[in-house]
């Protein structure tokens, strides 16, 4: 029965590394030792007058699990100020992470946000490419249509053909029976510079990815390909929601390790036991 | 020392609030028993001693619990009651135990058991302490 004594003893033991755990060292050891010499005080008494070891046992558990609330209370008064100078020595690192976080998450959205409205122009150019050759090599501008579509209620890709004085020679494009209008200036541009990619707005609620290309031939102009940016910014609001969780759960959780995790500390140099 | 009822010593709560100067139960009875334990030739008490002059003092039959006397003696020596050393590491080496951490109550926590003892006379008997007035 020695042994229920010494299990105890080590449950006491336990307890005491637990609950100072994390504390700067001289508090620490202290109270370890102080234990440690305790109890080794109580087992000696209890083989003194020879009490059954059931009984020393039951007597520094019932001891443990009745003080345990002032262990806690006690660590909590001498871990405070300890707590408060780790904070503000970690303080400059925490801000400094969380910067850094905020940079890494900005620099995230906007190049995988990129990425996918870049993604957004590729069937237009491709459209627009094989509509610009066709119409430099004499096709006539409606041969070179895909079926028509009405821009508000379909996500297809629509092409227009413009004639060299920018009026409209055909279309499958249509938003509400008409041709939707292009700003002004974005074909003169692309007269002086050639190929243009934009994001019109042909109608309220609707973004298109856009390429204009000019075509030579005897009768120059220019084409313009486009297809619905719903799909893509659907992903984008996506991506800045996750963006925005990853954000704050990293804030969160830097601030806690900021704040909570203990200063490293050594194993005491006298085992309490 | 009968005065102070075991469930007294065992309420030293996390919550409690004091006035300034004013002892708890746990306090007094610390104080009173390094008193009596030095006035018996003790020069310093470690906790286990004094866990045991409670309950002998107070015929109860528990030791007071580590958490309790720990954070008590820690509350008394910060307000400069007691203070306290190492005892020398070769007297704990020569008989093969841990080394303890002996205190000692100083005449300001002699002045204070005093008071204490003072405020309460009016309202109880406190017979035990083997204190005297300076």
């Amino acid at each position: 029965m020695i042994w229920l004594q010494a299990a105890s003893a080590r449950i006491v033991a336990r307890w005491t590394r637990l609950y100072t755990a994390g504390l700067p060292a001289p508090i620490r050891d202290r109270r370890r030792e102080e234990i440690g010499a305790d109890v080794h005080g109580q087992l000696d008494e209890a083989r003194s007058h020879r009490e059954r070891p059931a009984m020393t046992a039951a007597v520094m558990m019932s001891r443990l699990l009745r003080g345990a609330l002032h262990d806690l209370s006690w660590r909590h008064e001498v871990s405070r100020p300890v707590s408060l100078a780790r904070w503000q020595a970690r303080r400059g690192w925490w801000v400094t992470g969380v910067l850094l976080i905020t940079v890494a998450a900005c620099l995230a959205w906007l190049s995988y946000g990129l990425s996918l409205r870049n993604g957004g122009d590729r069937q237009p150019l491709r459209l627009a490419a094989a509509a610009a050759g066709q119409l430099a090599s004499g096709s006539p501008p409606g041969s070179v249509l895909p079926p028509v579509i009405n821009m508000a209620s379909n996500p297809a890709p629509f092409v227009i053909v413009f004639d060299a004085r920018h009026h409209v020679l055909a279309s499958s494009g249509h938003l509400d029976g008409r041709t939707a209008g292009l700003p002004a200036g974005v074909l003169a541009w692309v007269a002086a510079h050639g190929q243009d990619r934009i994001t019109w707005r042909p109608g309220p609620g609707l973004r298109e990815a856009a390429v204009i290309e000019p075509y030579g031939g005897l009768h120059p102009g220019f084409v313009l390909a486009a297809q619905s940016l719903q799909g893509i910014s659907g992903q984008q609001r996506s991506l800045t929601r996750s963006i925005a969780y990853l954000w704050l759960a990293a804030f969160a959780v830097s601030f806690l390790i900021a704040r909570l995790l203990p200063a490293r500390t050594t194993r005491p140099r006298h085992p309490i036991l | 020392m009968d005065g102070l009822l075991y469930r007294k010593l065992s309420s030293y709560t996390c919550g409690m609030r004091r006035r300034a100067g004013e002892l708890l139960p746990i306090e007094q009875a610390i104080l009173a028993g390094g008193i009596e334990l030095a006035a018996a030739g003790e020069p310093g008490f470690y906790g286990f001693a004094m866990a045991k002059q409670l309950r002998d003092a107070s015929a109860a039959r528990q030791l007071t619990a580590h958490g309790t006397l720990y954070k008590a003696l820690a509350r008394l020596e910060q307000a400069g009651m007691l203070t306290s050393s190492w005892e020398d590491p070769g007297l704990a080496e020569a008989e093969r135990r841990p080394r303890r951490r002996l205190y000692r109550v100083t005449p300001s926590g002699e002045q204070a058991v005093l008071r204490s003892t003072g405020q309460h006379a009016s309202t109880a008997s406190r017979p035990g302490l083997g204190l005297a007035p300076a």
